[in-house]
């Protein structure tokens, strides 16, 4: 899992990415130099969390699919994988258009490689 | 790691700070206004204590200790996205970035560095409707500052050609009238006030304009010499939340709009009844998200939050920052993402305040 992570890191804009469980225990990481894997960890649970009680406090059906924070010097992507979340850390300027091939492709791959 | 965090100065301001807040829940006074702003940007959150005093400016807006210390942290802020803009600017020149970098300096009344921003980024993108708003506003601003009529009147211009290139420009017009009502001739800022109201109907600040001018018109025909309209369009911030609202109530995917500071307190929704989103407790779910959010984007060292976009089935939720406000927006799916950040954008890249 870890090669698909580093395979996505290569995209323009993206700085590291993730896979952690719904709990917010990571599965595979692959971060940059500056980014400590239990400290994503944590904040992106807490931001699941955060995000599942907003949509339990109104009752919204169906289920979540991604989550795209957009902010002044970054941005934070993770999208619903089923069992577990993938986590996508970028640069502020990355290219959501051009970015989402090889992530969906990389969220693909994971599902792919679990049922195998 | 964690040592930071048990920083006992850094615990003793958390403290602090949400007694500060409960105090400020109570009694929304001036001196708790600033005892909660000070406190937030001790902690780091200087879009929040911002947010305070914005306000506090507004209730209480003869006290000298709210204008100043908005004054300071707003400078602060302004130089460190003016520094994170121009790096970005010289990597990747985007039009948006360099109004904005205009607008920041003309915020912090460095007028000059703005309008000499707005010529380099002009001989790169010579077309744009928002560098020539932008450079209207730098001079209207400093012509209500020197009362240079050579600024007024290429305050004018600039103006003018903004909405030569974008027709439904509303907020170049309200600038137009503002500033035409200060220089006249009287005929053209009623001219500008009409049009207003024509293309942005449910202006509030065209009615006003409107009122104001026509009411001005008559009593100067009687008595020569009444002044010109007090009002001018250095704090409209209000009327673009409200043109906001306006838009999205008119989009049927749109099943809710809230509204409100980042202290949790409602400023105006919307809601339509609807299957996807329960209406109880909607505002209290929306703000503590949206607490979330940007708390993360804090923690994550990612700077200030300036759009989130939730994606469900079938529904969407999204969240941006608009005039130190937070509005978040839940919608059926078939409002596009792509909708929703082209309507941001163009009220974020012309809301600036000062």
């Amino acid at each position: 899992m870890k090669e698909i992570l580093q395979a996505l890191n290569q995209e323009v804009g993206i700085k590291g990415s993730m896979v952690i469980t719904p709990d917010g225990i990571m599965v595979s990481a692959a971060l940059g130099p500056d980014l400590e894997e239990d400290r994503v960890a944590a904040i992106v649970s807490s931001l699941l969390v955060s995000v599942r009680r907003c949509l339990s406090d109104l009752q919204t059906p169906g289920k979540l699919v991604s989550c795209i924070l957009n902010a002044h010097q970054g941005k934070i992507l993770f999208f619903d994988m089923g069992n577990s979340f993938l986590v996508v850390v970028g640069q502020s300027d990355i290219k959501l258009d051009a970015s989402v091939v090889p992530i969906r492709s990389a969220i693909h791959r994971i599902k792919n490689r679990r049922v195998a | 790691m964690f040592l930071a965090f048990l920083n006992p100065l850094r615990i003793a301001n958390y403290f602090r700070l949400s007694v500060a807040m409960e105090r400020y829940r109570k009694h929304p006074d001036q001196d708790e206004t600033l005892a909660v702003a000070r406190l937030l940007a001790k902690v780091g959150d200087r879009s929040g204590a911002l947010s305070y005093l914005r306000n506090g400016r507004k209730r209480f807006p003869a006290s000298p200790e709210i204008q100043q210390l908005y004054a300071k942290l707003w400078a602060q802020s302004a130089a460190a996205e003016i520094r994170s803009l121009e790096r970005g600017w010289r990597s990747q020149p985007r039009v948006e970035d360099a109004a904005r970098l205009v607008e920041l300096h003309r915020s912090v009344r460095n007028f000059d560095v703005a309008i000499r921003t707005a010529e380099e980024a002009e001989a790169k993108f010579p077309d744009s409707w928002l560098l020539k708003l932008a450079v209207g506003k730098t001079l209207y601003h400093r012509f209500l500052v020197s009362r240079n009529a050579e600024d007024g009147k290429r305050a004018a211009e600039a103006l003018r050609q903004a909405r030569t290139i974008k027709s439904d420009c509303s907020r170049a017009l309200v600038y137009l009238t503002a500033l035409l009502a200060e220089t006249g001739p009287r005929s053209d800022a009623i001219a500008a006030a009409e049009e207003l109201a024509r293309i942005a109907p449910h202006s509030t600040q065209a009615q006003s304009f409107r009122q104001k001018l026509t009411g001005a018109s008559a009593a100067s025909t009687a008595a020569p010499e009444a002044g010109p309209p007090a009002q001018t369009a250095a704090d409209s911030d209000e009327e673009l939340t409200s043109l906001l609202l306006a838009e999205l109530r008119q989009i049927p995917e749109v099943c809710a709009t809230i509204i409100f500071h980042p202290d949790g307190g409602p400023v105006r929704q919307h809601f339509v009844p609807n299957e996807l989103f329960a209406a109880e407790n909607c505002q209290q779910a929306v703000a503590s998200l949206a607490a979330g959010l940007h708390g993360a984007a804090e923690r994550m060292g990612i700077g200030r939050l300036n759009t989130c976009v939730v994606e469900g089935d079938p529904w969407w939720i999204y969240l941006a920052e608009v005039a130190g406000k937070s509005v978040v927006i839940l919608a059926r799916k078939g409002f596009k993402s792509s909708a929703f950040e082209r309507l941001m954008n163009r009220f974020m890249t012309e809301t600036v305040t000062l």
